[in-house]
């Protein structure tokens, strides 16, 4: 079963969901469980579940490594390229790298076949093990802009076909590309808010995300959760989404996030709030399914 | 006219809250512009209750498409997509999937049959407002939309053009979260950037991250540290660094749950919670204004 | 001579000067000694990448060997230099006032001139 966290906003808890969900899915060692840290920009999970990593595997693309002798500055190559990546001048062709998609439409469209392509480090992956955890991330390479690349070739190599295994997937906030990437092919989403209007506002928007793209089972988890709940309830049942858990405001959940702790390890009634969480992700999961 | 923008790195550290409550001790002494540069998640709006005055379509994506009268069937284009876009059906031949589509034009040039084509669609919109702070440019990019980096840049810059043109002292900009494209497009230019970061081992972790891509612009920062008091060892090593590196302190902000509760009032919280807040935001101000 | 300016608005040699070049809204070509010109929409405004490579790659295409603007991106700084192009930072005013400061030699040279070589390559 593979479960997404997405949030929309950042910084309303999506990581601390994630890993302390995970942990203790773990723990309670009905099923093998996975943490898959797909925010590959700025992977935080590491930090709470201080893995062991055991393997690691490179994430490449083809770019373009331009023949001087064989070209002959005609300027194909340079029209055709969609992302400016190309350009002529001095009779030679510069490449730049940083905004090349690695379409490959240079190496083909070249008159001359001066073009061949090698392959370029885009990002890394890796997979180890927190206690009974399994655990992988994937980081993009500093000055990259696309991380979508890395995050499909993470969920290639970490999800089987078939499976009986839980994945977590932690998403990266927002509602663009790489969310969409790490939601596709899940069997749930997990929103986690916040009950401010930022919160709200934000859960909107993925929420409308989901339902454009795929229409996943859902469900949505109340961080900060306090006197101002109503704010997230009404939309949640506008929208038939269950609320599954509530995350009390608290200074000390706040204090141990800011140090990595693991609230689940800090607090055991919490702990067991998480393994809730799961039941109930499954019920409505496989409800919806029917 | 000076342009100073406030990020973050990691979100959810108060960076929109943060640029509201300077908006309002600025908007009184100042003629001043306003943007909300994040694209992706626009919250400065909800803050500063704004009346939209004018609304522009943004053109932001190509994507391929096939006519199917000219298609083929070769399968040319789908031996060459790098990104699984193309889809085959017996009953629809080849169709471009178009929410894996880059627009890179590779099959465009390779079908034999000149049957692709390049189409632009609208991914999104951009505002011109009025605000009780100052004319307020906003976005919003539909959700699963890419090349929020482009509409940030459109924005900043119809709101840098509008400042001038009505010669105001200030642009002042709400940032987007994160270290990618998007940010890197709000940093083009500004004079002064204002790094809202908390003291937590995520949140130091991307202040860093992010002080790096402004020093590459060589554009001077100053820091905030909000939430000061959730944890006083990290908040003295963000000091510290911030020392170490001539990133001036331009105020702290303690943890305080009332701020939360604050937002309801969707006002900018030195209007929410002045009592507490007023001469805290007036003295940020002047460090980050006057320096 | 042709000479590339980045401009603000389109108002003849009154028209402000940019400071930004990859997506500055205007171009003017000019041959300073006849003061005939032109201007035109920056084709790499709308680019979503690589403006500034787009921008320099169009004036390298206008056979100009001189651009006025503010900083330079180091893409755009590489495909001039590779062109052969010199470069020159204005500190603000009109087409006028720039012209002026460029004739008196008072502008910053961000790439000086390769008296040896040819431009215009597309």
């Amino acid at each position: 079963m593979v479960i997404t966290i997405a949030s929309g906003k950042g910084g309303t808890g999506k990581t601390t969901v994630a890993v302390n969900l995970a942990y203790m899915i773990a723990q309670d060692a009905q099923h093998p469980t996975w943490l898959v840290d797909c925010d590959v920009e700025a992977p935080n999970a590491a930090l709470f579940l201080k893995p062991e990593f055991i393997e690691e595997k490179s994430v490449e693309r083809l770019l373009p490594v331009i023949n001087h002798d064989l070209c002959t500055a005609c300027g194909v190559c340079v029209r055709a390229c969609a992302s400016n990546a190309l350009a002529i001048a001095g009779g030679k062709v510069l490449f730049f790298k940083e905004l090349c998609h690695a379409c490959g439409s240079c190496a083909l469209i070249c008159p001359e076949s001066a073009i061949r392509e090698e392959p370029e480090l885009v990002g890394e992956m890796h997979k180890g093990y927190s206690g009974p955890l399994h655990f992988a991330q994937g980081t993009l390479e500093v000055g990259f802009s696309s991380p979508t690349p890395v995050i499909r070739s993470l969920k290639k190599w970490i999800l089987p076909e078939q499976s009986d295994d839980i994945f977590i997937l932690d998403a990266s906030p927002g509602t663009s590309c790489p969310v969409v990437e790490t939601m596709r092919g899940s069997d749930f989403v997990l929103f986690v808010t916040e009950p401010t209007p930022f919160g709200l506002h934000d859960l909107k928007l993925v929420v409308a995300l989901n339902e454009k793209e795929f229409n996943l089972p859902a469900g949505i988890v109340i961080n900060k959760s306090g006197e101002n709940d109503a704010l997230i309830a009404q939309f949640a049942q506008e929208k038939r989404l269950p609320i599954l858990m509530r995350i009390p405001l608290s200074r000390h959940f706040a204090e141990a996030y800011s140090s990595g702790i693991l609230l689940a390890e800090d607090s055991p009634a919490l702990g067991g709030d998480f393994i809730d969480l799961f039941h109930k992700i499954k019920l409505h999961a496989t409800k919806e399914k029917t | 006219m000076k342009e100073i923008l406030v990020i973050s790195g990691k979100g959810g550290t108060g960076k929109t809250t943060v640029t509201a409550a300077l908006a309002d001790i600025a908007g009184v002494r100042h003629h001043l512009v306003l943007v909300d540069a994040d694209v992706d998640a626009a919250n400065l709006e909800l803050l500063l209750d704004p009346r939209i005055e004018q609304t522009f379509p943004f053109i932001g994506g190509k994507v391929e498409e096939i006519d199917q009268a000219l298609c083929i069937a070769c399968g040319r284009c789908e031996e060459v997509c790098r990104f699984n876009a193309v889809r085959y059906a017996p009953e629809k031949s080849y169709t471009i999937d178009r929410a894996f589509c880059e627009g890179c034009g590779a099959c465009v040039h390779q079908c034999p049959v000149e049957a692709i084509r390049s189409r632009s669609h609208r991914s999104g919109e951009w505002y011109r407002s009025s605000s009780a702070y100052g004319t307020l440019f906003h976005a919003n990019l539909y959700p699963g939309e890419e090349n929020s980096g482009k509409l940030v840049t459109q924005v900043k810059e119809d709101a840098r053009s509008y400042a001038k043109r009505e010669q105001a002292d200030i642009l002042l900009i709400d940032g987007p979260p994160g270290i990618g494209c998007p940010v890197t497009a709000a940093l083009n230019g500004v004079d002064r950037a204002v790094i809202v970061s908390e003291p937590t081992l995520t949140g130091f972790h991307d202040m860093q991250r992010i002080k790096a891509a402004a020093d590459f612009f060589h554009i001077p920062t100053q820091l905030v540290i909000n939430k000061c008091d959730l944890n006083r060892q990290i908040q003295k090593e963000m000091r510290a660094f911030a020392d170490a590196c001539g990133m001036r302190l331009a105020g702290m902000i303690p943890y305080d749950e009332a701020i939360m509760a604050a937002q309801l009032q969707q006002q900018p919280l030195t209007r929410s919670l002045p009592a507490e807040y007023l001469s805290l935001f007036n003295q940020m101000w002047i460090e980050i204004y006057a320096v | 001579m042709k000479i590339v300016i980045s401009l603000e608005e389109n108002n003849g040699l009154d028209s402000t000067a940019s400071t930004i070049f990859g997506r500055c809204p205007f171009f003017m070509t000019i041959d300073p000694t006849s003061m005939a010109f032109e201007i035109i929409e920056n084709p790499a405004r709308q680019a979503s990448g690589g403006a500034g490579i787009q921008a320099a790659q169009w004036v390298l295409n206008q056979g100009a060997a001189t651009v006025i603007s503010g900083n330079l991106g180091p893409k755009a700084f590489d495909v001039l230099s590779a062109g052969s192009a010199a470069a020159y930072r204005h500190e603000g005013g009109s087409v006028t006032d720039i012209l002026k400061a460029f004739e008196e030699e008072t502008l910053e040279c961000l790439l000086a001139p390769n008296t040896s070589a040819h431009t215009g390559t597309l």
